[in-house]
């Protein structure tokens, strides 16, 4: 529910409140005491140093993997990497070749046909939400599909082979593992973000048309079939190229899926993606070696080409918002359209809801018999590892690199939220920021993990550790948590800002006492949810921190056993299936605990604000 | 006109180059001296005790290693009860996997003390580690398996047609078998990290190279649960992923090569072709620490463990 400007009570009476209860504060003002004007000072310049490294960090990330591959083009050669077909990094005798053609289709076949699956649920979803659904039902509707985005990517892959996989293999494919079934298991995972950026279009829409239309005696689905699907059919193309630069840097759970077999793409067929290329073969590549650049090669390629669409889609979006809705309607098919269009949002809601509930409901089902107080509290044992004991090290380790991880990226994500809000807002610096977070929300979580390993691992000397893939782990959240926090500092109105400005107030001061307080609850739980995110993620940790077996962490220099990373294992292992639905069980119940607590935090706050 | 001020951005950008000019400069000077941080993992520390051990790479190994390091945890707690000698510390064991290529890696890098591999050592990583010392934990023969669904009469391959139709020269069945259909062929690898490809590479596909259709796993266990998911499938699972597997009930059917079925006897004899050592490494000589948990390793309770994971140990216990 926004934030809107009527809602809120005399936005002079809140700043001169905020001001009253303290006189030295008063003099605060431009001219006030020099004091007062020193700590607003220090507080903006705190605020842009953060902003900076916050941007440097990202840079140096993009730098890195430029820097690591750029003796694919001095050795390889630009044409024969980018057209060749043939990859074969180690010489057994036959030579070694390096050519990423088939990767790079492939990566973007998956992410196309994947977001083209999730948009013909998500139109509809979006539509049902939008125009069809009580208050209600739409606020249940949103947390319910918002809980899909908590959700690590590992237990999708894992879901997806136990489930989608399976039923491939049934249907009469012969190894079940294809395009399609990755596409499917994708569609799913993109659902969230194209479901809730379509609603929002289809909200400013019809904010602009649906009380027009009523006054017109135009019945609701009528005007949703005719102006609001249209305008916003219209309108979502630079939304859905960021859902596509998410799934082109998707790592996990695409790889578990999809065969990984270098051929070209094809529906029914195996492919690899060059997030599945990097994370299979880091291992064996040495350092310093062309297989290692090869790699980084194909990296930097995934980033250059979610860059290319980010831009497109930043032109478009920049193209569109010149034209005017009132050329966008269509009556096609007349009320027949009508019927079918209510009747297909339909569906794709409850399909939506279907999901969610089936993948939660799996999960909890199947791993309910082997879950107990011992499970979460002991250590893995037996002599075939996992079969007994439990997974303690695991929770308290994930614990710490969540927590490292949050202690790293928060202040930096939020110091360059609000200093990209509240100071660059339309600037270039402002525009060429908000790239440079698309880009690094696009790039494969593995990249980050490379880079703290040469930065952290090798570098510092510092050796395995929580400290290493905490950092991993913050670079990856990082740009998550930056778009959410200047969402949530977006919807703040203005006026705020503006009119505690107007009475001489430093902008430091407003932001501290006035906008930041009016977004508490979204802001954290941008935070939160960016610790949800890290707390699912497993490539950055295999090579930085992550571990089979470890005791439960006593500092941030030691490493330690992760959730997602012990589920991959123990599901590799074959032996420990039933710990592998216990390990996702506790997983899922963490991210639904979290999701609510966030969600009744940020409602506690909203109703707080507003009653003041 | 009066000029505008600089914002405070601009402005700390500004300070900012200035001092990556100077940080610049000053590194510049610095990296002269040659980087002696090298992480201390190994051995030397004569005041430290270093009261962790680290463990990194080959997924065959791994499990085994986790194991037996759960178990001397357990058993010992502090580091005085395995050796008198040693100070009353906890015990910290870390293993971490990747493959045998990373344990190598991380071992010359010194990122770890031991590095697992599931293959020899090739001549450039003896070069490049100097003075190292193996400990061979067992051995681990690659099966040719198919799914015990598979009506196929053929009981035994030559190395020759192993290698057509992991290469997909032999692309379907009936070319192998007359008397089965004209399914296709489903391959089952392992990944370039894994030391079992190399072995592969060299014992029976020798010149030619593994075809691009089949699937590669991270890890045995992996490979030997997608052979037994498929019906038409084919695959090097390992030994002890195929004792594994079938511990069940049979899901796996091993196929003789040149005529030696792969068993215990002509694994540890060396009559079955296609094994591969499964060891750890370290460099230099073991701290006394290192070496109560590797004598831990080598004892009876690391031979039964070895065991029920499904590898043929190779070596006797001290006792």
């Amino acid at each position: 529910m926004a934030l809107t400007a009527d809602k809120v009570p005399t936005r002079a009476r809140r700043c001169l409140d905020s001001v009253r209860g303290a006189p030295g504060r008063l003099a605060s003002r431009a001219g006030g005491s020099p004091a007062g004007r020193l700590r607003d000072r220090l507080a903006t310049w705190l605020l842009a140093c953060l902003a900076l490294c916050a941007c440097l960090l990202l840079g140096s990330v993009g730098l890195t993997v430029a820097w690591e591959s750029w003796p694919v083009v001095t050795e390889i050669g630009l044409a024969p990497f980018l057209l060749g077909t043939t990859w074969m990094p180690v010489d057994f005798g036959t030579g070694t070749s390096f050519g990423i053609l088939n990767f790079v289709l492939a990566t973007m076949a998956v992410s196309a046909l994947g977001l083209a699956l999730s948009f013909c649920v998500a139109a509809g979803c979006a539509l049902f939400l939008s125009c069809g659904a009580r208050p209600s039902v739409r606020t249940t509707l949103t947390s319910l599909i918002d809980l899909l985005a908590g959700v690590p990517s590992v237990v999708f892959g894992f879901v997806g082979l136990v489930v989608v996989v399976k039923a491939f293999i049934t249907l009469g494919h012969p190894s079940g593992q294809c395009v399609l079934a990755a596409a499917a298991v994708l569609a799913v995972m993109l659902l969230p973000y194209t479901t809730s950026a379509l609603a929002e279009t289809m909200d400013a829409v019809g904010a602009q048309c649906l009380r027009a239309s009523a006054t017109l005696g135009v019945g609701r689905w009528h005007a949703a079939y005719a102006i609001v699907l249209p305008c916003a059919l219209r309108r979502m193309g630079p939304s859905l190229m960021m859902a596509f630069g998410r799934a082109m840097g998707e790592t996990m759970a695409v790889m578990m899926v999809v065969g990984n077999a270098n051929l070209a793409p094809r529906l029914l067929g195996k492919a690899e993606t060059i997030a599945s290329l990097i994370t299979l073969e880091m291992g064996t590549a040495q350092a310093g070696s062309l297989h290692m650049s090869a790699l980084f090669g194909a990296g930097f390629t995934l980033m250059a080409i979610v860059f290319v669409v980010d831009a497109l889609a930043l032109a478009v979006e920049r193209r569109a918002a010149r034209r005017t809705a009132a050329s966008d309607s269509l009556w096609l098919w007349g009320r027949a359209g009508a019927g079918l269009v209510r009747a297909w949002a339909a569906v794709a809601a409850a399909l939506a809801a279907g999901c969610v509930l089936f993948l939660f409901g799996y999960v909890f089902v199947q791993g309910a018999p082997v879950m107990s107080w011992d499970f979460v509290t002991q250590a893995p044992a037996g002599t075939v590892l996992g079969t007994e004991g439990g997974i303690a090290p695991a929770i308290w380790g994930s614990l710490w690199f969540v927590g490292t991880a949050l202690v790293i990226a928060a202040p930096l994500a939020l110091a360059c939220a609000l200093v990209t809000v509240f100071w660059l807002d339309g600037t270039r610096a402002g525009r060429a920021v908000g790239h440079l977070m698309a880009v690094a929300a696009g790039a494969p979580s593995i990249v980050c993990g490379l880079f703290a390993y040469a930065a952290i691992v090798r570098g510092m000397g510092l050796g395995r550790s929580v400290l290493a893939g905490g950092a991993a782990l913050a670079i990856m959240i990082l740009p998550f948590i930056e778009v959410r926090a200047e969402k949530a500092l977006r919807d703040v109105p203005r006026d705020l800002l503006q009119s505690g400005l107007a009475l001489g107030c430093s902008r430091v001061h407003v932001l501290r006492t006035l906008v930041v307080p009016a977004c508490t609850g979204e802001v954290v739980s941008a935070v939160a949810l960016g610790g949800l995110y890290a707390l699912g993620a497993t490539a950055p940790l295999v090579f930085c921190g992550g571990v089979a077996f470890a005791p439960a962490p006593a500092g941030v220099l030691q490493p330690a056993m992760a959730l997602p990373l012990h589920l991959y294992l123990m599901l590799a292992q074959g032996t420990t299936v039933p710990q592998v639905y216990a390990t996702a069980f506790v997983l899922m119940a963490l991210v639904l605990v979290c999701n609510l607590a966030v969600s009744g935090f940020a409602a506690g706050r909203r109703r707080r604000w507003l009653r003041r | 006109m009066h000029r505008p001020a600089a914002t405070p951005l601009a402005r700390l950008l500004g300070l900012f180059c200035c001092a990556l000019c100077a940080v610049t400069l000053m590194g510049c000077n610095a990296q002269k001296a040659p980087d002696t941080q090298a992480p201390e993992t190994q051995a030397e520390q004569t005041g430290d005790f270093k009261s962790s051990v680290m463990f990194c790479g080959s997924t065959s190994l791994y499990p085994i290693i986790s194991s037996l390091a759960g178990s001397f945890t357990d058993e010992y707690v502090t580091w005085d009860k395995a050796n008198a000698e040693l100070p009353d510390k906890d015990i910290s064991i870390y293993v971490a996997p990747g493959g045998s290529g990373v344990g190598v890696s991380a071992l010359e890098d010194g990122t770890c003390d031991f590095g697992m591999l599931a293959r020899d050592l090739k001549d450039e990583e003896k070069q490049a580690l100097g003075d190292y010392k193996v400990y061979e934990v067992a051995k681990d023969a690659l099966t040719v398996s198919v799914n015990a669904q598979n009506p196929i009469t053929l009981d035994d391959l030559s190395t020759d047609t192993i290698a057509q139709i992991f290469s997909g020269e032999l692309s379907t069945w009936n070319q192998v078998d007359p008397s089965l259909p004209a399914e296709p062929i489903q391959v089952f690898i392992r990944d370039l990290s894994g030391g079992a490809y190399e072995v592969f590479q060299k014992t029976v596909m020798g010149d030619k190279t593994v075809t691009d259709t089949a699937t590669q796993s991270a890890s045995m266990t992996e490979l030997a649960t997608n052979i037994a998911n498929n019906p038409w499938a084919i695959g090097y699972a390992g030994f002890g992923a195929y004792n594994k597997a079938n511990a069940d009930g049979q899901v796996l059917r091993a196929l003789k090569v040149d005529g030696v079925e792969p068993t215990e006897q002509t694994i540890v004899s060396g009559e079955y072709k296609i094994q591969r050592p499964v060891m750890f490494v370290g460099k230099g000589d073991p701290t006394p620490a290192q070496q109560a948990f590797i004598d831990y390793v080598f004892s009876q309770t690391g031979k039964e463990v070895v065991e029920q994971n499904g590898y043929i140990p190779s070596f006797t216990p001290a006792e």
